[in-house]
């Protein structure tokens, strides 16, 4: 995905985008609807609140790309799950967490996606959901980066505002501490 | 390790519903176009300089005429308790203010005048951390987080001046600025989470993180004035370890603060050099 096509491809949308080309924040949506929503529903625990706030980040990202006299120099990938985490955070902010856990649904969300035949394939993806939730906001971040989203370490240097080096060792930090959970649970 | 990579990879199958991803496309171009509609139909329109009427109808008005309708039927010492648990932005919190520096002035008593700035510095704290948890306008936040350093300068002065006179009696105050750094430096810390990133352009954000690492700078210079001040036969951790305030003299001067804002872990001073094994593994 970072390779010096898509980067190219995505500046060029970007520019129609701010310029009010609807069509182009509609493919840069196509690309980033399904990684943003993955991203927002792995962080949270119910499937409306993930589908509302994957909505509400790319309402945002364009109400901050028309604003005017705005120099757009960072990727619109970089932007877009700033605005996501954003929001996550702000939404922790204002519910309790009593009220973050009896919204979680994932369980049956699973149930009802991915229809797999293999119970044990659903199994482990439950269980791993289940240990990257109970580890460090950043450690969850970067883990999902890294490894679901395959987005590089630059990428994600970006998106955290941290050095490379500091990313590299949340990464390692957050497989740890990802795999400490996962063996208290088996 | 490569099982729990292969494990982490199973969350790459989750995938939103078609249909949503379908409609959100619908809705949200529809509603850009909406916007672009608006944009251009408000450059469009002549706006005339006219008075607005319904300036004086607005919420705040109304809120501030029935502040003054209440206040006036509650007596002088419902108002003082009122505004003691005033937030900045609140109507009445220029009274808590005026009431601080006040009773910071009749106070001459050198060890009393620290005890009463650590108790500013706490309550700034404490409505530091209730404004960044309503998500309050970035202004009263960025507003206090500047009183709360300038109260642990004050701090650091009174504590210094305490010492020249009586030096046992610095120490003995020393222990209680000890026990609320680490509160003041975990709330801190906690805060800059909360804040979540900041988006190119967004200045008065920067500018709060800026001003929460100066908070922090102030806080590392009131711990190294006092860690100097308290008999080294005492180990910080043995006072780190003890609950905020409970040092029993003059202990009933410190505000308490919200339960739960020491559980946070050091961010700001985590130690995040890689080690050569773990740049190694990532790469």
């Amino acid at each position: 995905m970072a390779d010096l096509e898509t980067i190219n491809k995505e500046k060029e949308l970007l520019s129609r985008a701010v310029s009010g080309d609807k069509e182009a924040f509609g493919q840069l949506y196509d690309f980033y609807a399904p990684r943003i929503f993955r991203f927002i529903r792995l962080k949270v625990g119910s499937q409306t609140l993930a589908e509302d706030l994957s909505s509400e980040s790319f309402l945002r990202i364009w109400e901050y790309l028309c604003e005017e006299e705005r120099e757009i120099e960072e990727s619109f990938q970089a932007l877009l799950y700033k605005i996501a985490r954003n929001l996550i955070v702000d939404y922790y902010k204002r519910k309790s967490s009593q009220e973050i856990l009896m919204d979680d649904d994932f369980k049956e969300f699973l149930e009802g996606q991915l229809i797999s035949d293999d119970a044990r394939l659903n199994e482990d993806t439950e269980a791993v959901h289940r240990a990257l939730v109970n580890i460090k906001e950043e450690y969850q971040d970067v883990i999902i980066w890294y490894y679901v989203d395959e987005l590089s370490v630059p990428q994600i240097a970006k998106i955290m505002g941290k050095s490379q080096g500091a990313v590299r060792v949340l990464i390692h930090r957050g497989l740890k501490a990802l795999k400490e959970h996962l063996e208290e649970t088996e | 390790m490569d099982i729990i990579i292969r494990k982490i990879k199973y969350l790459q199958r989750i995938q939103p519903n078609t249909s949503w991803l379908q409609s959100q496309r619908s809705f949200l171009l529809s509603e850009i176009s909406r916007s672009q509609q608006q944009v251009k139909e408000r450059k469009n329109l002549l706006v005339f300089p006219l008075f607005n009427f319904s300036k004086i109808f607005r919420p705040a008005f109304a809120l501030a005429f029935s502040i003054i309708v209440l206040a006036s039927s509650l007596g002088t010492v419902g108002i003082i308790s009122a505004a003691q648990n005033s937030l900045p932005g609140d109507l009445l919190y220029p009274i808590k203010t005026v009431l601080e520096k006040t009773q910071f002035t009749f106070t001459a008593d050198q060890a009393s005048r620290t005890k009463l700035s650590i108790k500013f510095a706490t309550q700034r704290i404490d409505e530091f951390n209730q404004l960044i948890d309503k998500s309050e306008s970035k202004e009263n936040i960025q507003k206090t987080v500047k009183k709360f350093t300038q109260e642990l300068v004050n701090v650091q002065t009174e504590i210094n001046s305490l010492k020249q006179k009586n030096a046992e009696k610095a120490a003995e105050v020393a222990k209680l600025i000890q026990a609320q750094t680490p509160i003041y430096e975990d709330t801190l810390i906690k805060s800059t989470e909360k804040l979540g990133y900041i988006l190119p352009g967004e200045k008065e954000k920067e500018d709060l993180r800026q001003n929460i690492n100066q908070a922090l700078e102030e806080v590392n210079k009131t711990r190294e004035i006092t860690n100097g001040l308290v008999e080294p036969a005492q180990s910080p951790e043995d006072i780190e370890a003890g609950p905020p305030g409970s040092e029993s003299s003059g202990g009933e001067i410190i505000v308490p603060i919200e339960p739960g804002v020491v559980e946070s872990q050091s961010m700001q001073f985590e130690n995040l050099q890689p080690s050569a094994e773990e740049v190694e593994k990532v790469e």
